[in-house]
């Protein structure tokens, strides 16, 4: 017991030494380079912040002190709008994905067509749909990207998810009378579950990197973090850039964790 | 043990968050603003056509092509946002002059503002349709723009072709450009400026313009070994016609100095950070607030890579908020709501489109 609870906590201080370490080699790189060291200076380290600057504009995007126009919506707003439009996407995703996913697990037919379509658009980053996107949805192209970096993951895993159900238990209901409809909302869909939301996490990571690059490269509008990214670039506003790409790191892995916590508290329920 | 129901509250839980977080931002901020959205001017065209976009900020030639072909109207000049304000300037690296010398350096920008001044006299006499240059002012107009001669005609009324620095609206723009936020706090106190006055004083020179003004009917003014420059201006703005006359009737190459044309820039940001920052032009026509912004926010104040010297105006006025017709859009007012297009953060037309919702009580986000 007191070894598990030493190597939980080791486990937390390498991780956090991880993190200070990471914060520590940033500081003295962009030391040297605003010293001068030609090699770094030809990089043009010197024009990035450090961490305690990057700190400083965090700290002023999510509570502006200035008043100015460009301070009415502050990181949060632009996050909300980013993760709004990550949840739209993930909306569709889940509404396309997991009814073709569970087809294409339960009927070979279905998987020989849908399947080979399926493996054909799959290999296309989302970013590369950018254009089309624009031309086809506009303003809302950066939801599209989402939904196309959400849905494939989903169809995989609810396919998967279906497939991997133990035959026993089929049989077993078929033998107490069960009906094609029962079997599949009491058996198959509850049995694929964890694999359909471990479809949503996988998704929705990639949803959160497809919408800041939507929000980058298509029509960049009004709000998002993306978008607050290349404001800070085009006004070379450095240390708010480098505070929006931490921001977004931050997001991420929240969610990330908890949709882990989720998964494992499923997974659990299963066991 | 962990039951179906803990788990379907945790998953309920976190999609009341998720839709509460998201939803209560986005209307807390969308309700009363307009929404800018960043585009070039040939696609704002595109784009107002397509009903993608409500209304839009732009220069000449840009709003003139809109109106004539049916897209849209005008619904706010910037001289009634703010009358003959200052836009685009005729600025010089401070690098490239620090590396030709203070003597010689001085010696070409004192012609190059010479045969700028030159440059917009013959625009002024050419305006007028009787004049006999005036069939050659399209064409340059054309080769500059693209745009056709009826558009160009209606553009060049919105626009007043003006050498003469306005000192205390370029100190206006810069006092704003403070109170709105747009220099990089960390920057401002590393540039060492103590007022914005400070700032403006140390980049605007009068002097070039004033010796030309002095020398404007002088014929031997010629520098006596050839001198290549390479000058920048921006995609398709009509503003910077001077730079086309002045290469095209030979006033450059009258004072001895060869021009070589960068690839024009998208906007006034870019040519400062892709231009005088990467050492790809010596001279450049783009708007005061780019210039004056970038000359703090991308100066690495080590190198002053970014610097420059303001020498000389290029035009007041010429901008325009369209907006696509029979939109019923009445005022700027009207625009709450909205999807605006611009050419980007820091450019003139951001700053004049954050003037006029200042004045209307509505936010640009």
């Amino acid at each position: 017991m007191a070894d598990k609870r030493w190597k939980r906590w080791r486990s937390v201080v390498i991780r956090i030494m991880a993190v200070l370490t990471f914060i520590l080699i940033w500081h003295i790189l962009i030391v040297i380079a605003r010293g001068g060291n030609p090699f770094l200076t030809n990089y043009n380290l010197q024009s990035l912040p450090t961490p305690k600057e990057t700190f400083d504009a965090l700290i002023e995007g999510l509570f502006p002190h200035a008043t100015g126009p460009l301070y009415q919506a502050s990181l949060l707003d632009h996050a909300g709008a980013s993760l709004l439009r990550v949840f739209e996407g993930f909306l569709i995703a889940c509404l396309v994905g997991v009814p073709i996913g569970f087809f294409i697990g339960w009927n070979s037919t279905a998987n020989d067509f849908l399947g080979t379509i399926i493996e054909i658009l799959r290999p296309i980053p989302p970013i590369a749909w950018i254009p089309i996107g624009l031309l086809i949805f506009a303003l809302n192209a950066p939801i599209f990207i989402v939904f196309l970096g959400i849905v494939f993951p989903i169809i995989l895993n609810a396919a998967q998810g279906v497939r991997s159900i133990d035959k026993q238990f089929i049989e077993a209901a078929e033998t107490l009378g069960a009906k094609r409809y029962n079997l599949l909302t009491k058996v198959v869909i509850p049995s694929a579950i964890p694999s359909i939301v471990t479809g949503m996490r996988i998704g929705i990571g990639i949803g959160w990197m497809c919408i800041v690059a939507a929000e980058m490269v298509g029509m960049r509008q009004g709000l998002g973090l993306g978008y607050y990214i290349w404001l800070a670039y085009d006004l070379y506003w450095i240390p708010s850039m480098i505070a929006g790409m931490v921001f977004i790191g931050i997001i991420g892995w929240i969610m990330n964790a908890v949709l882990e916590q989720f998964e494992k508290r499923l997974s659990r329920w299963r066991e | 043990m962990t039951s179906l129901t803990d788990n379907k509250r945790t998953a309920i839980s976190l999609l009341i968050i998720t839709i509460f977080l998201s939803t209560g931002c986005i209307e807390k901020n969308e309700e009363k603003s307009v929404t800018l959205i960043k585009m070039g001017g040939a696609t704002m065209m595109t784009s107002m056509e397509a009903g993608t976009i409500d209304a839009m900020i732009c220069w000449e030639p840009w709003n003139s092509l809109v109106f004539s072909e049916g897209i849209g109207e005008y619904l706010v000049n910037s001289s009634e946002i703010w009358p003959h304000h200052p836009c685009c300037i005729l600025a010089a690296d401070y690098n490239w002059y620090e590396k030709v010398g203070e003597e010689k350096g001085d010696d070409i920008l004192k012609r190059v503002a010479l045969a700028h001044l030159r440059a917009n006299e013959w625009i002024d006499e050419a305006l007028p349709k009787d004049s006999e240059n005036h069939s050659k002012l399209l064409t340059y107009a054309k080769e500059l723009t693209g745009k056709n001669e009826s558009v160009i005609e209606l553009a060049n009324k919105n626009i007043d072709f003006d050498y003469d620095l306005d000192l205390i609206g370029i100190k206006t723009y810069a006092d704003k450009l403070m109170e709105y936020g747009l220099f990089e706090s960390s920057k401002w106190e590393a540039s060492g400026y103590v007022s914005t006055d400070a700032y403006i004083n140390s980049i605007v020179e009068r002097k070039y313009i004033s010796w030309a003004k002095e020398h404007e009917a002088d014929t031997n003014l010629s520098l006596p070994e050839e001198i290549s420059l390479r000058i920048g201006y921006l995609s398709a703005d009509l503003h910077h016609l001077a730079l086309f006359v002045a290469k095209e009737e030979g006033f450059f190459s009258d004072c001895n100095i060869s021009v070589t044309l960068h690839d024009p820039f998208v906007n006034g940001a870019a040519e400062m950070q892709d231009g005088f920052k990467q050492d790809t032009i010596d001279i450049g026509y783009l708007g005061i607030a780019p210039a004056t912004i970038q000359g703090i926010n991308a100066n690495d104040f080590d190198k002053n890579d970014a610097r420059i010297k303001v020498i000389a105006s290029v035009n007041y006025d010429g901008t325009a908020i369209m907006v696509r017709k029979g939109i019923g859009i009445n005022s700027v007012k009207d625009l709450a709501g909205k999807r605006l297009a611009y050419p980007g953060p820091g450019t003139v037309q951001h700053f004049l489109l954050l003037m006029a919702c200042e004045k209307s009580g509505i936010k640009a986000l």
